[in-house]
C-alpha cells in the first residue's frame, strides 16, 4: 500500500467514528474494558503464559483504553510508541535498541531515491548478513537478541521487500515500525508472518470500536485454545513414546501430538486480537482446521498468513514466470515450489530461532509427503473444474472426507514430531519393540 | 468503461464462480474474497485470467496480492487504472 492510500484511510475512518455518537462510543468502550479486564483475570489466574505475559497483556489493554479515545490519525503513532515502550517492559534494552537501529536502517534504505533493484540489494545484503552474524555469540550479548532480531526481521523483511516493487511511494516510518515493532512479537518469538500490505489496508477499515470487539473475540478464542492446550499438555506428560503398549495407546499419542498445536493457532489467534485493539482489521489466521476435508484443504485452513506469504511471494511468481508454457504445468510447479520453500523456510526459522540448522528426516518427509499430496489433489481439483459444474458432495462424503483427511494428518504430524524416521517406525510397530 | 460497470462484471463473475447460489445483494463492493477463504489460490489463477480476458490487459505477479484481489472494489480500481494508461 502507498503512503497516500494509507493517508486516505484515517480521513474515511474518521467520518465512521464521528457518525458514532460520544455515549454510543463510551459504552461501547466500557463493554470492551470489562471483556479486557475479565481476560486479563483470566490470564492471571490460569497463568496462561510466562508472567511476561501479563505484562504484555496489561500494556496492551493499558495501551488499548488510551488508543480508543485518540483522533484516528494518532492512533497508528501511539501505537508505535506504546510497542517501543512496551518492548523495554519484555526485553533487555540492548535488544530493543539493536531491533529499532536495524528498522531505521530499512527505513532510510526504503526511502532511498533508487532503483528497486539497488534497494532489494541493499536491503537483502542487511538479511544476509545478520543471517550469518546469527552465529555471532560474544560474551555480554543478551540470549534473546538474535532469536528477537530473527523474529521480527526473518519473513517480514522479504516480505517489505516484494512489496516495496508495487508501492509508488517508500514507506512512511509510522507505517514500518507499526509493521516491525508489533508489541506481541517482542514475547511471541514465533509469530505469524503478517503480511505488509494486508496489514496497512486493514487499519481502520471499519469502525474502529468495531475493529476492537472483534479483536477482543479473537482474544477470548485464543484464550479457549491456549486452555485446551494445557489439558493436552498434561495428557501428553503420560504418553511417552516408551510408554506405549496397545493401539489404542498410540492412536491417543498421536492425537494429543496433533492437538498440541492448539498453542500456535491459540498464541495466534491473541497476537492478531491484540492487534485488532489498534485498528488493524486483520483476518483470521486459522480457519477450523481440524475440519479440514482434504490436504489441500487443510494447507489452506491452517496458518492461512504462511499459505498467503507463500502464495504471494512463491506461488504467484512461478505462475506467471511459467504460465505461457501452460496454465496447469505453472499452477503444479508454483505449488510443489511453495512445499519446497516451505520447507527451507521453517529450517531458516529454526536456525534463527535456535541458531541450529535443521536437517531432519521426519521434517523433509513431512513437507514432500504434504507437498505431493496437495500437488495430485490440485491436479483433481482443477481437472474437476475444467470438466465444469461438480454436484455438491453429500453430507456422508464430507464427514467421511474430514475424518480421512483428521487421520492423515494426525500420523503425518506424528511423523514429523518424531525425533527421526526410525523412531516414529517403532512407534507405530510398537508391539515388535515391546 | 466505467468504474461501476468493471464492478458489475467482477461481481458476476464471482456471484457466479465462487458464491453459487449466494443472494447478489449479499456480496458487496468491500466484500474480502481472499482473506475470508472465498476465493483460494485456484480461484486467484481463474480470476487472473477472467480480468486479462475480459478486460484486455496484463496482470503481473505483484499485481494479484491481496492489495488488489481481496475486494471487488480494488480490483476494479486496479482495472481501471490499467485501462486508462493503455
Amino acid at each position: 500500500m502507498t503512503t497516500a492510500t494509507a493517508a486516505a484511510a484515517p480521513v474515511l475512518s474518521d467520518v465512521a467514528v464521528a457518525s458514532t455518537g460520544w455515549s454510543a462510543r463510551a459504552v461501547r468502550f466500557a463493554a470492551i474494558v470489562a471483556q479486557l479486564a475479565l481476560l486479563l483475570a483470566v490470564f492471571w489466574l490460569f497463568r496462561l503464559e510466562e508472567p511476561a505475559f501479563l505484562v504484555l497483556s496489561a500494556t496492551v489493554f493499558g495501551g488499548f483504553a488510551v488508543s480508543y479515545w485518540l483522533p484516528l490519525a494518532w492512533k497508528e503513532p501511539f501505537f508505535v510508541a506504546l510497542c517501543i515502550g512496551g518492548a523495554f517492559l519484555l526485553s533487555e534494552p540492548a535488544v530493543v535498541l539493536a531491533v529499532v537501529s536495524l528498522l531505521t536502517l530499512v527505513f532510510i534504505v526504503a526511502r532511498m531515491k533508487a532503483s528497486y533493484g539497488l534497494r532489494v540489494g541493499l536491503i537483502g545484503g542487511l538479511l544476509i548478513c545478520l543471517t550469518i552474524g546469527r552465529q555471532v555469540t560474544l560474551p555480554g550479548l543478551p540470549p534473546a537478541l538474535w532469536p528477537t532480531i530473527g523474529a521480527v526481521f526473518m519473513f517480514r523483511l522479504i516480505i517489505v521487500l516484494y512489496d516495496l516493487r508495487g508501492m509508488k511511494e517508500a514507506p512512511s516510518f509510522t507505517a514500518l515500525a507499526a509493521y516491525f515493532l508489533m508489541l506481541p512479537n517482542f514475547y511471541f518469538l514465533f509469530f505469524p508472518v503478517v503480511d505488509y500490505q494486508t496489514m496497512r489496508k486493514s487499519f481502520a477499515r471499519r469502525d474502529v470500536g468495531e475493529i476492537a470487539q472483534s479483536g477482543v473475540q479473537w482474544i477470548v478464542r485464543g484464550t479457549l485454545q491456549l486452555m485446551l492446550y494445557r489439558v493436552v499438555l498434561g495428557m501428553k506428560g503420560e504418553l511417552e513414546p516408551s510408554n506405549i503398549t496397545s493401539f489404542m495407546f498410540l492412536v491417543k499419542g498421536m492425537v494429543v501430538t496433533y492437538m498440541l498445536y492448539l498453542h500456535v493457532s491459540g498464541t495466534f489467534h491473541i497476537i492478531v486480537g491484540m492487534l485488532h485493539l489498534f485498528g488493524y482489521d486483520l483476518p483470521e489466521t486459522h480457519r477450523r482446521y481440524l475440519l479440514a476435508s482434504s490436504l489441500t484443504d487443510f494447507w489452506r485452513r491452517i496458518n492461512i498468513y504462511w499459505k498467503d506469504f507463500m502464495m504471494k511471494v512463491v506461488y504467484l511468481p512461478v505462475f506467471f514466470r511459467l504460465r505461457k508454457s501452460g496454465p496447469v504445468r505453472a499452477q503444479l510447479i508454483g505449488t510443489a515450489a511453495v512445499f519446497l520453500a516451505t520447507w527451507a523456510l521453517h529450517a531458516y526459522q529454526y536456525y534463527w530461532l535456535t541458531g541450529r540448522v535443521l536437517l531432519s528426516g521426519p521434517d523433509i518427509a513431512f513437507w514432500a509427503i504434504l507437498g505431493s499430496w496437495v500437488v495430485v489433489n490440485l491436479a483433481l481439483e482443477i481437472r474437476a473444474r475444467e470438466r465444469g459444474v461438480q454436484p455438491a458432495p453429500g453430507r456422508v462424503t464430507v464427514v467421511l472426507k474430514t475424518a480421512g483427511t483428521f487421520v492423515a494428518i494426525v500420523v503425518l504430524w506424528f511423523m514429523w514430531s518424531s525425533p527421526t524416521l526410525s523412531g516414529f517406525l517403532d512407534q507405530l510397530t510398537y508391539w515388535k519393540v515391546g | 468503461m466505467t468504474v461501476d460497470e468493471i464492478k458489475s462484471r467482477l461481481r458476476d463473475y464471482v456471484l457466479e464462480h465462487h458464491l453459487r447460489g449466494e443472494i447478489a445483494a449479499n456480496l458487496k463492493d468491500d466484500t474480502p474474497l481472499r482473506t475470508s477463504g472465498i476465493v483460494d489460490s485456484l480461484g486467484t489463477i481463474e480470476m487472473v485470467t477472467f480480468v486479462e480476458d475480459t478486460f484486455g490487459i496484463e496482470l503481473e505477479a505483484h499485481e494479484t496480492g491481496v492489495e488488489h484481489f481481496d475486494r471487488i472494489e480494488d480490483l476494479a480500481a486496479l482495472v481501471s487504472g490499467k485501462l486508462a494508461t493503455r
